[in-house]
């Protein structure tokens, strides 16, 4: 049975996606309305990780959250593990769940429900192209993704 | 100041960098279906892009993250 996000919308979504990350994705919905997208995604020349895209009942209302749950643990430029250093502006991370960290993507005022999980899949590979530069270099997520 | 002359500047990384200093982009950020990865397009050739699929990231890099 599909919840608040309209088999309309839905479609859309997966259509898109398909389109450009064939074969790399899932897309479930259970009964009480909440999406969640998992989607393997590549850092150009880096790593591969895998997001978990959670979209609640009132999704495009709402935005979306977003973990990365591949690789499990992620740590700094230091080596300290980034779930234990969320919430965190220098490092655009939010407060995490349990298990993953949780990422920064668009801010309440830009989003608008013509948003699709797509978008919120690019901004998240830029954060993650950041993170990628942050190890090498040392400097704060901020400085490649403002603040 | 010219700052790209002095931020460094190497892959999509060094593109932000710059950008963040306030720097014109001097590359387009596209999203390449087929390899399903991001990359850098000189802006002189953006307008040579063969793939229709192919999508332009810039606008959502730059307004901002939460």
């Amino acid at each position: 049975m599909l919840g608040p996000m309209e088999a309309s919308r839905r479609k859309i979504e997966e259509t898109v996606l398909a389109n450009t990350f064939t074969g790399a994705f899932t897309l479930v919905q259970d009964e009480r309305g909440t999406a969640r997208l998992e989607i393997d995604v590549k850092v150009p020349g880096g790593g591969s990780y895998r997001l978990l895209v959670v979209a609640e009942s009132d999704y495009p209302s709402s935005m979306p959250e977003v973990y990365v749950i591949q690789p499990l643990v992620l740590r700094d430029a230091h080596g300290r593990e980034l779930l234990s250093i969320s919430p965190s502006h220098q490092m655009h991370l939010l407060k995490p769940n349990s298990r993953f960290i949780r990422l920064c993507h668009y801010k309440p005022e830009a989003w608008h429900p013509n948003v699709t999980l797509y978008k919120v899949v690019l901004k998240c590979l830029i954060w993650l192209v950041a993170y990628e530069n942050h190890l090498q270099s040392g400097r704060p997520i901020t400085d490649y993704l403002g603040t | 100041m010219d700052l790209s002359r002095q931020l460094p500047s190497a892959g999509i990384g060094g593109e932000l960098l710059l950008r963040t200093q306030g720097v014109p982009a001097r590359h387009r950020l596209e999203f390449d279906p087929q390899s399903g990865e991001l990359r850098l397009r000189p802006r002189a050739d953006a307008a040579q892009a063969t793939n229709p699929d192919t999508t332009y990231v810039d606008q959502i890099a730059s307004d901002g993250f939460a």
